[in-house]
């Protein structure tokens, strides 16, 4: 067996008393406080400086608390939540078309396939209209009518407009309100900002977290940090899939070492194969840019009828056309979900219809929309995307239609919280796309902006003082302390190690070869027979790794290869268990699509008497330890996920 | 790349003073689309500082006008504008950028297309 069950240990979903909602009021009605002239004998620590780790950062400042960040980046600012384009979701109910939060609930849990806590996507959407408020007040320049109201637009997996957005830059901007804001607390001296740092331990003291372990990425100083909580922000782990929407930097290896030191991950195979990205042209392409799903609104995905097709999509008269979403989901048609959206074009791909060169790609035809609506129209919605695709391309979208593919881009899962956030590890909170919560087994889009933005600025803020105030006086921690010396001598002995092997293969080879194994056996659509040949395969790629690294030998000084190195074994691990993860669920849920569980016309057979759990995964020196948290529908019925 | 000189900037005064919590409903106070436009053409600098490498003078004065025409624009932005501009017109001296001479080289670079008329309002702003 690849994995043991522990069904006596139960997780604490700590969810509060009362109706759903009311639960969120409760619970702050009843937090513990710290008194404002105490707070500042507190500190908190925040790695990464994304949307939830800035606007965490910001806002336990801005009630008095000292507060450390973190990022490897050269700037708070270039965190990758910077990259997100289309939008942030949100009940305002401004159009009148019948949205509610109840119904923003409901959406967000139908389109994680009831694969979440009804109380945590509760609350995400009852935050959801301060963070407008918020955001607006910050100077985030959201898209305006002539009238002087804001805009909306639409997203996949749902039927009302309840998106906001600032043309194709909507990460950019709320990131930037997120970034000055945090800045304004340095002006405070409330927050210090260490940038070029990243976290390689965690230390706990007695069982609690006290604080980490960083590296300077420019000079290689490794230095100890003391706190009263830490917080990980550190985003997904996407690119552990090597062709993926996400930059190279960004990694798992925070929350791995974390879960290495006992917090649990949940559900970590679940990922969000996005349906709008460039299709890969060559083998040594690392990035697969990703194309908004805003553009989805208007544009209409189809394939040619015919197999292996060789005209030119504008030669391709329109009853040969295939537009298999509006086709296979009638009500929802090009705006189906991403999961949804992604295993129809795979299908048609691997059914032959792809194209391309490479004929891995579905064509994005605005062509209809450009006639209803004019240039001018379709340029001020999307003019920066049909830009950016030009410029990557070559190919002017006004005139013919884009090339779109699947490409690996957003991790529901990650570490385990609680409702207050809180990992397994007291003392240690998780929060935006780093944690496993409100996504269920698939993220609606422009949701993610919108969890970062909630955990960061109305939840934390909350629940971290409610921890705080019930550990007690607060104390001084001793970066001496036996725990800080043994975790800080692991991590220089693990760097010290990779130069040693001294073999004959990069890092990026052993990062490529792992995201191979994973998009084709634990990607889009997974098998029982895959994923075993998977795991084995991964165990392998690791021995080779620790026998065949090459890498400088220096660790003082910017080694981007030692960087790597350690980022790439901790994939090495992280691939394995997403695998028993997938292997385990024997079901098909949201973007976890088991080719043995399936209807006829090829959609997802969810099991919700032996799946309805969160599967929360312990380390052990043996196999990995499955912890369930059965997960309580109390006001709503989980239903078949039907789009059609 | 150290850029800790432009997030210096930032911190000078770059943003509006709103604490979490405390924002008004968004559609409380309306603001004109073209209004909105302008000042997002100017909040799309990227901070890669490419108008600093450029400039004859090392200046890092398109960067600094960007944020403040930015939320100089909007209505929420122009309460602390004057006071705005003048720190952080202060701190990139004080940092050592130079001043502005209206080679328009940092135009040219910019990838985010910011306009050097951001410069003359902050210039404009700052002297009076």
């Amino acid at each position: 067996m690849y994995f043991s069950t522990d069904s006596k240990q139960i997780p604490k979903a700590k969810v509060p008393q009362g109706d759903l909602r009311d639960k969120w009021s409760n619970f702050k009605d009843q937090a513990k406080l710290i008194s404002p002239n105490n707070r500042n004998k507190y500190h908190v620590i925040i790695v990464g400086t994304g949307l939830s780790g800035a606007s965490a950062a910001a806002s336990l400042a801005e009630l008095g608390y000292n507060v450390s960040v973190f990022c490897f980046q050269d700037s708070p600012r270039r965190a990758h939540s910077v990259a997100a384009q289309g939008g942030v979701n949100a009940m305002k109910n401004y159009k009148n078309d019948g949205d509610s939060v109840h119904r923003m609930f409901y959406d967000t849990l139908k389109g994680g396939d009831f694969r979440a806590r009804e109380a945590n996507v509760y609350r995400l959407a009852e935050c959801s209209a301060s963070l407008i408020d918020q955001a607006v007040a910050q100077g985030v320049p959201f898209a305006r009518e002539y009238s002087g109201y804001l805009s909306n637009r639409s997203f996949g997996g749902v039927q009302v407009s309840r998106t906001f957005y600032a043309r194709g830059q909507t990460g950019q901007q709320l990131l930037l309100g997120a970034y000055q804001a945090m800045m304004r607390q340095v002006k405070a001296k409330k927050v210090t900002s260490y940038t070029r740092h990243e976290m390689l331990d965690l230390v706990l003291i007695n069982g609690v977290a006290k604080g980490i372990i960083a590296r300077n990425l420019d000079t290689g100083e490794i230095t100890r940090h003391t706190a009263n909580a830490v917080v990980l922000a550190t985003g997904g782990f996407g690119k552990i899939y090597y062709l993926s929407t996400l930059a190279m930097g960004c990694n798992g290896s925070a929350i791995w070492r974390a879960h290495k030191k006992g917090a649990w991950t949940a559900c970590p195979s679940w990922t969000q194969i996005h349906p709008t990205c460039l299709p890969q042209s060559g083998s040594y392409q690392s990035k697969l840019t990703l194309m908004s799903e805003s553009l989805r609104n208007d544009g209409r995905i189809w394939v040619p009828l015919k197999k292996n097709e060789d005209r030119k999509a504008v030669d391709i008269p329109e009853e040969e056309r295939d537009y298999y979403l509006e086709r296979r989901y009638p009500s929802f048609g090009n705006l189906a979900p991403r999961d949804i959206a992604s295993r129809a074009a795979k299908e048609r791909i691997d059914a032959g219809h792809g194209v391309g060169s490479l004929k891995n790609a579905v064509y994005l035809d605005f062509k209809d929309a450009l006639a209803k609506q004019g240039k001018a129209a379709i340029a001020k919605k999307y003019g920066n995307l049909f830009d950016m695709y030009e410029k990557i391309t070559g190919i002017n979208a006004y005139k013919e239609p884009m090339k779109i593919s699947p490409a690996a881009h957003f991790s529901m899962g990650g570490l385990w919280v609680d409702y207050e956030l809180s990992t397994n590890i007291p003392g240690l909170f998780s929060i935006g796309e780093s944690n496993f919560s409100d996504h269920g087994a698939n993220r609606l889009g422009a949701n993610s902006l919108l969890q970062a933005c909630v955990d960061g600025y109305y939840i934390l803020p909350q629940t971290l003082p409610h921890y705080l105030a019930q550990s007690g006086k607060p104390e001084t921690i001793n970066s001496d302390d036996p725990a800080f010396l043994e975790s800080e001598l692991q991590v220089k002995q693990q760097l010290e190690n990779f130069g040693k092997i001294n073999g004959h293969k990069t890092v990026d080879y052993f990062h490529r070869e792992l995201g191979k194994i994973l998009y084709d056996k634990c990607g889009l659509t997974r098998t029982e027979k895959g994923l075993t040949l998977a795991i084995e395969a991964i165990k392998n790629l690791r021995d080779s790794f620790y026998k065949d690294l090459k890498i400088p030998m220096k660790t003082d000084g910017i080694n981007e290869e030692l960087e790597k190195a350690g980022r790439v074994a901790d994939y090495l691990e992280i691939g394995e268990l997403m695998c028993i993860d997938a292997l385990s669920r024997e079901e098909s849920c949201g973007a976890h699509f088991r080719m043995e569980h399936q209807t006829n016309d090829g959609e997802a057979i969810r099991n919700d008497e032996e799946f309805n759990f969160i599967s929360c995964w312990q380390k052990s020196d043996k196999a990995p330890v499955l912890i369930k948290e059965v997960l309580n529908f109390e006001f709503t019925k989980p239903t078949e996920r039907s789009y059609k | 790349m150290d850029r800790s000189a432009l997030d210096e900037i930032i911190v000078s005064g770059g943003y509006i003073g709103v604490n979490t919590g405390q924002a008004p409903e968004a559609n409380q106070t309306l603001i004109s689309s073209d209004t909105v436009e302008g000042a997002f053409d100017a909040a799309s600098c990227i901070g890669c500082g490419a108008c600093v490498a450029s400039c004859k003078n090392g200046s890092a004065s398109l960067f600094t006008a960007a944020k403040i025409s930015h939320l100089a624009q909007l209505p929420q932005g122009k309460i602390e504008h004057h006071k705005r501009t003048n720190d952080m017109v202060n701190k990139m001296d004080e940092l050592g950028f130079g001043a502005c001479s209206n080679t328009g080289a940092c135009e040219v670079e910019c990838p985010q297309g910011i306009s050097i008329s951001h410069i003359a309002f902050m210039n404009k702003s700052f002297f009076k």
